[in-house]
Parts: structure tokens; C-alpha cells; sequence
């Protein structure tokens, strides 16, 4: 009898251990949480195609001016240097103690007025001018050449006293 | 000796008073000048209206005169008043002109 009864409890006891673990089996899976389930998704989910940001490309710096070396304009058969004329000198004076390698030269002309000749001594005067002012500056003088060109380049073909004016000049070149 | 100094110096001061000191620099002599020569080129739209005439120095060399014209300015052809607009290019002309600061006509006859 008691035999029997130590089989039945032994039986039972199987009988709800293998229950028990099929149950918990079971509860596993049915106690999925959304927290689960969105992981997985995670996981599944495909990973987005990386996107190209755009490219934005940056503007080159805009190139600082390139300063250059000013004419000076004369009054009618003269070659001495007006007002307007020392200030733009002293600028171009300033570039070219700047950069000692560069050497420059100054070009003289004239308007269309005169003869030849004359013309060509005045032009020659008008840039002799502009280097001994340059000089007195601090430019050495063997940075600048001077060339006398009269009235053969003239730089407006006009007949009338604006164009003869922006001919009257000594304008500078680089060498 | 002092009065052979003075003498000097007194000579040096009315020297240095009868040299003109940069003749050309500031005073503006007006030189009235004639000149026959030819038309190259009128100017009426420019303000002053301008003249251009080609001639010849004593050596022979080209010279170009370009004055301006104001309401003085006399143009004349045929012994009558005309405008600057009906001188041509390549006319004969006498050219009065005052040189100042610049060049201005003062007469234009067409020969």
C-alpha cells in the first residue's frame, strides 16, 4: 500500500514536472514583449541606404585685387606732377619697396599736339619726372627704365581735350 | 675789408633779384599765335567743340594744333560766319589761337 502510494506521488510529480517545463516553454513564447518584438524588428529591419549628404562645395576665395601701379596724367605741354599725380606716386612707391623684384618702366606720352620732336622730349621729360620722384621715394633707380614714346601710342584717338588729357601721361609698365 | 664784403653781397642780392625764379612754373603767359595749315578733324559733340589742324614748322616737320572753341571764336568761310559743323576735313585754313593752359581758337578762316 504504501508502495503504491510512494508510485502515484512519484507519477504525479513527474507528471507535473514535465507539465511545468512544458509549460514554461510555452510562456516563453507567448510573453514576447513589444520591447522584444521591436528589437528584432531592429534587427531585421534593413539598415536605411546611407544617404549622400550633398556636397556643398565651397566657393574659392575670391582672389585679393591685384594692385597695379597708377598712371599720372599731365597738363597741356608740362611735366610737372600734379597733386593728383604725387598721391598715386607715393602709392606705386609703396608696391614697388614692397617687392623688390619688381622692376618697371615708365612709358611718357603726349597728346596728339606738336610736332614729333617736341612730343618725344616731352614724354621724355614726363617719365624722367615720375622716376626722380619715385627716387626721392626710395626706389632705387635702377629698378625703373624710362622710354619716351611722344604722341605715337596715343591712348584715346579723339579730337577733343578729354582724350588729349588721358594722353598726357606717364604710364607704367612691368618689365 | 667789411666794405669789399658788403659790395659782394649787395651784388649777389640784386643778382639773385634779377634771376627769375622758375619762369615756367606758375605764371601763365597767353601767347596769341597764326598758323596756316589743313583740317584733320572737327569735333562739335565734344564740350568744348574742338579743331585739329595739320601744318609744317620752317624745317618742315609736322605739326598738329588742336584747340577748343567758345562762343568768342569766329569760323568764317567765304567771308561769312559759319558753324564749326560745316568745316570739313581737309580744308585750308588760318587758325588764330591764344596758348594758355591750353589751346584756344580765337579765329578760323577757310581759305
Amino acid at each position: 500500500m504504501e508502495n503504491k502510494m510512494k508510485r502515484r506521488i512519484f507519477a504525479v510529480s513527474i507528471a507535473v514536472f514535465f507539465t511545468a517545463l512544458g509549460l514554461s516553454g510555452c510562456t516563453k513564447k507567448a510573453v514576447r514583449t513589444d520591447a522584444d518584438v521591436s528589437m528584432e524588428e531592429k534587427q531585421a529591419a534593413p539598415e536605411p541606404a546611407p544617404t549622400e549628404a550633398p556636397v556643398v562645395e565651397q566657393a574659392p576665395a575670391p582672389a585679393p585685387p591685384v594692385e597695379t601701379l597708377s598712371d599720372v596724367f599731365f597738363d597741356f605741354d608740362r611735366y610737372n606732377i600734379r597733386d593728383e599725380g604725387l598721391k598715386a606716386l607715393d602709392k606705386n612707391a609703396k608696391l614697388l619697396s614692397g617687392d623688390a623684384g619688381m622692376k618697371v618702366v615708365i612709358e611718357g606720352h603726349c597728346d596728339e599736339r606738336g610736332t614729333e620732336e617736341y612730343n618725344i622730349a616731352l614724354g621724355e621729360k614726363r617719365a624722367q619726372a615720375v622716376k626722380k620722384y619715385l627716387t626721392i621715394r626710395g626706389v632705387d633707380a635702377s629698378r625703373i627704365k624710362v622710354v619716351s614714346y611722344g604722341n605715337e601710342k596715343p591712348f584715346c584717338s579723339g579730337h577733343d581735350e578729354e582724350c588729349w588729357q588721358s594722353n598726357r601721361r606717364a604710364h607704367f609698365v612691368n618689365q | 675789408m667789411r666794405t669789399r664784403i658788403g659790395i659782394v653781397l649787395a651784388f649777389i642780392f640784386l643778382l639773385a633779384m634779377a634771376v627769375p625764379w622758375d619762369r615756367g612754373a606758375g605764371a601763365e603767359q597767353t601767347v596769341v599765335r597764326r598758323m596756316y595749315g589743313v583740317v584733320t578733324a572737327t569735333n562739335t559733340v565734344s564740350e568744348p567743340n574742338t579743331i585739329v589742324v595739320k601744318s609744317k614748322t620752317s624745317s618742315g616737320k609736322d605739326l598738329i594744333i588742336g584747340a577748343s572753341l567758345d562762343n568768342s571764336t569766329v569760323v568764317k568761310r567765304g567771308g561769312k560766319s559759319v558753324s564749326l559743323g560745316e568745316l570739313k576735313a581737309g580744308d585750308r585754313v588760318e587758325i588764330v589761337y591764344e596758348r594758355n593752359s591750353g589751346l584756344k581758337a580765337r579765329s578760323i578762316v577757310v581759305k
